[in-house]
Parts: C-alpha cells; structure tokens; sequence
C-alpha cells in the first residue's frame, strides 16, 4: 500500500506545506530520537503488557496481518489497562502502537485490526512527526511560555485543522485494510464504547448526512459548529463515517481491497500455518 | 437557504464553450482533470477543489464524462481573480480566461475574435515556437511524419514548411500540437516557477520599507495570489484546445 493511495487531499495538501520545514523536520526527528522515543519505551516497557505470540496470539496474529498487508516494518504492540476504548502511535524510528485493554475486550477481532490498521495508517504517512510538531507549539504556548500563546494560536489551529484531517487518511487506510463494512461497524463500538449494537451498521453513516445537513442549514450554524470543532484534534465521530462512506466509491478504494483481497488469502493461509506451528 | 439553492444551480451549468467537453475521451478528460488537480511531480495543488468532490470519488478515473461541469467549473475558476469571483458569485466565462490566457503567452487577440479562432491562433503561435526550439533531427523526423520530402531542405526551410503546414491543414496542426503540448506544458510550468521566485524576491523588498510598505505589499500578495493561476490555468486552457481541434478533426473525418 502506498500513502498516496489513503491519503486525504486535505491531509495531502497540509503535509506538503509542513514538508518544506526541512531543517525543522530533521531537528523534531532528532530530538524525538534522542528523547521522546527512548522516554516513551521506557514507560511503555514499565507499565504496559508488551504483545508477543505467547501471551495474546490471536491479537499477535491479528497485528501481524495488518501489517504486512499495509507494508511497513512491524512496530511493538503493547496494551494497556482502560476502560475507555483507544489507541496511538508514537515514533519515526523506533515505533509502537498501544491498545487499550477495553479494545481487546470488547472489539471483535476484525474490528480490532480495523483500528490497528487506522494507526498503521498514521505511521504509514508519518504523521507522527508532525504531530510532534503540534505538541512542540502547544507545549511552547501553554506550558514553557516560550511564546505567547495568542502568537502560537493561529499556528495550532492549523495544526489542529491538519490534525483532524490526517485522521481521515488513517481511517482509509483501515477500511481499505478490512473493508469499509467492519469499519463502520468498529466505529459504531468506539462512538458509543458498547461492545454490541443492534440495527444497521450505516447508522452513524446517516447520522453524519443529518449533522451536515444541520451544519449547512444557516451561516450563523457553520460559524458555530466550526468554533467548536476548532480545538479538536480528531473529526466528529460521524463525519469519519460518512467520510469512509463516501470514499468506498472511489477507485482507489476499490483497487486496495481488489489488491488486499488477493493478498489476504494468501497471508491468512501463511499466518494460520505459524499460528500452528507456534501452538 | 436560497444561497444553497443558488450555488448548486451554479454548479451544475457549464460554460457554452466548454459543452463539447462531454462528448470527449475519457482519456483526454483524465488528463486534463490531472493537470488541474496535480502539479507537473505528482502533488496534489494546494488550491485545488475537485478532489475532495462527490463526483470526482465516484467518477475518476473511469467516467471522467460525469466530472464534466466539475472540471469546466475548477478551470474557470483557476483562470478568474478568487475575489472577483466571490464577488460574482461565478468565475468569468471561457472566453475571458482564453484571451487572459492569450494575453499572458504574448498571442495576438482582438475583442471580436471566437474562441476557436483564440485557440486556433495560441496553438499556431505555441507550434511555431516549439519548431523553432527543435533539432534539425526532430525537425525531419516530425517532416516526415507528415508527408513533408525532408532530404533536400535546410533546416530553415523544413521550419518554414512545417509552419505552412501548421497553418494551412488543421490536420498537421493536431499532429503536431498532440506531439508539442507536453512539451510545452514542461516549459510553461518551468517559466512560471521562475517568475513566482523573481516576484517572491521582489516582494521580500517590503520589509524594509515599514509599515505603509508592508500594508502596500499585502495587498499586492493578496491580489497576486488570487489572480488567474496562469501555472494551472494555462497547460489547462492548451489541452481544452487541443481537444476540441481534435473533436474537430474526427468529424470531418467520419463526414468524409
């Protein structure tokens, strides 16, 4: 899979921009490197359950799957105790990507590659790095006061705005990776954090018809709604799923799975030979 | 409300010259829709609305006949001012952006000219430009291709006999455009990046002149910025001529 074929032209167009911050990509990546990185597989070794083949098999198995089929190095899992239901990446190097226990618990096993295939997106894209970037400013408006936070405003909300946007990129890349179907019904799982929902897995589909549909209806609404969602870091829940939706006619949807499809045969025969061999 | 109603009816006219888009290949559509959403190395173009579209989910690659009035709209809009369009509530018509087009790459217009003959004179013009530019091989290889007799003429006198034939035969003239306009869609995107680099220059002058300075080249970047993207807009308007020349040419072929 190739980034160019998940990416959202939104999310397309705000990387190039931060792209031509050369010199201050290479410093973030040195820095996460030497800092971050090390900090962060620390804690992640100190107070988490790192995944391997023996202690959760299926969820091994699971992961490995995701990520030979979105073709990038294999990063540590880890899970760790939740009862909300999340997950995230960190790292350019060295990286990882971290479930929550209630995802474990309450998603199926394809809706749980659904959402390890959304953060193998993330690493797929390298959003992580400019992601580094957002926190460098916030952390330089809030907390070190290096720069006054009405300076560092217009800057983090494009971030922001960038931020939310590189989420669609990684949801095409998770219901590219299991089919829009399962994505839509993991969604639906992590929108309410209900393990079982009855009724039409679209529903959040047309929820997200409806909030548009609101947003549009007045400029004093557009106005509000966009305030709101100014400071948010990920999309509104059901603008992700209508979003999918309108992305699973695309042809570079329907070529990925035509792809994925072929492949998967072929890796679900591989990994239930290892899954066999390692039982 | 009524604003809604009025942009989606907007949207879905198409500009009187840009009709004959429909019936085109898809193909040549394709190519088109990309020189308007991707630059010339593949990214997509920061300004560019088309691919965040419905219709353009739907319909590329395979049924670019359906991303029509999408295409002729994101072209109108490359070639009109962002401001005056906002202002209108529509870009400028097709003719406008041609003889905009026509001015900027120095073709001779006047007022009262059609837009076939605007395209035919920018292609003529182009062409011309481009055989001037080529090899002595190119020149005979190209004289050749189109029953030209190369082994006794210069190489001025091939130049001269492939402009002859330019003008006269709107056949060799789509032979001959269908082999130069990526050519010269290489050399205009070049140019412009160019001259985006001397302005950008210039404009860093600005901050040395205050305040006053700074406010006058403000507004001197927001007007540049929203004016006609020639860079966009004139590979795009180049390839709408070569194919409605070459709707042209198919059918007087299939009348003959």
């Amino acid at each position: 899979m190739k980034a160019s074929q998940i990416m959202h032209p939104a999310d397309a167009k705000a990387l190039q921009v931060l792209k031509q911050a050369r010199g201050f990509n290479t410093l973030v990546k040195y820095f996460m490197e030497k800092g971050d990185e090390r900090i962060m597989r620390g804690e992640n070794l100190g107070t988490m359950l790192r995944v391997t083949p023996d202690n959760l098999p299926k969820v091994y198995t699971a992961f490995r799957e995701v990520v030979n089929r979105v073709g990038i190095d294999e990063p540590e899992l880890y899970v760790y105790n939740d009862p909300v239901m999340n997950a995230y990446t960190y790292g350019d190097t060295r990286i990882f990507v971290a479930l929550s226990s209630s995802l474990v618990e309450r998603l199926s096993l394809p809706e749980l590659q659904s959402v390890m295939a959304h953060e193998c997106g993330h690493i797929l894209c390298r959003h992580t790095l400019y992601k580094t970037l957002l926190y460098i400013i916030e952390d330089m408006g809030k907390a070190a006061q290096v720069i006054t936070e009405s300076l560092a405003f217009p800057a983090y909300c494009a971030l922001q705005y960038w931020s939310r946007t590189s989420e669609y990129s990684a949801d095409r890349c998770a219901a590219a990776v299991v089919g829009e179907q399962v994505f839509q019904s993991a969604f639906l799982k992590l929108t309410s954090g209900l393990s079982e929902i009855q009724g039409d897995p679209y529903q959040l589909v047309e929820q997200g018809r409806k909030y548009n549909e609101m947003k549009n209806a007045s400029f004093l609404d557009r106005v509000q709604q966009a305030c709101r969602e100014m400071f948010f870091s990920h999309p509104q829940n059901c603008q992700r799923a209508y979003e999918i939706d309108r992305w699973k006619s695309s042809a570079n949807y329907r070529n990925l799975t035509k792809d994925l499809s072929a492949n998967y045969r072929n890796l679900t025969k591989d990994l239930s030979t290892n899954y066999r061999n390692l039982t | 409300m009524k604003n809604e109603v009025y942009r989606a009816k907007k949207a879905k006219t198409t500009d009187k010259d840009l009709q004959f888009l429909s019936s085109c290949e898809n193909e040549d559509l394709r190519v088109l829709c990309d020189i308007l959403t991707h630059d010339r190395l593949g990214n997509i173009r920061i300004t560019e609305q088309l691919t965040s579209t419905d219709a353009y989910n739907r319909n590329y690659p395979e049924d670019m006949l359906f991303l029509v009035p999408q295409i002729s709209n994101e072209l109108l809009k490359y070639g009109s001012n962002t401001l005056s369009t906002f202002w209108k509530r529509e870009p400028d018509s097709y003719a406008t952006v041609l003889r905009r087009v026509c001015k900027q790459m120095d073709v001779r217009v006047s007022d009262h000219d059609t837009v076939t003959k605007m395209e035919h004179n920018l292609l003529t013009t182009l062409c011309r430009d481009t055989l001037n530019r080529m090899s002595e091989r190119e020149l005979r290889l190209l004289a050749n291709e189109n029953g030209i007799p190369d082994k006794t003429l210069t190489r001025q006198a091939l130049t001269a006999a492939l402009l002859m034939a330019v003008r006269t035969s709107r056949a060799v003239l789509t032979r001959i455009a269908a082999r130069v306009i990526q050519y010269i869609v290489e050399i205009i995107t070049v140019r412009g990046v160019a001259t985006a680099g001397i302005e950008t220059a210039t404009r860093a002058v600005g901050g040395v002149l205050g305040p006053v300075g700074w406010i006058a080249l403000g507004a001197w970047t927001v007007y540049d910025i929203t004016s006609p993207a020639y860079r966009v807009c004139i590979p795009a308007v180049l390839q709408v001529a070569y194919m409605r020349l070459n709707r042209f040419n198919g059918k007087e072929r299939r009348a003959a």
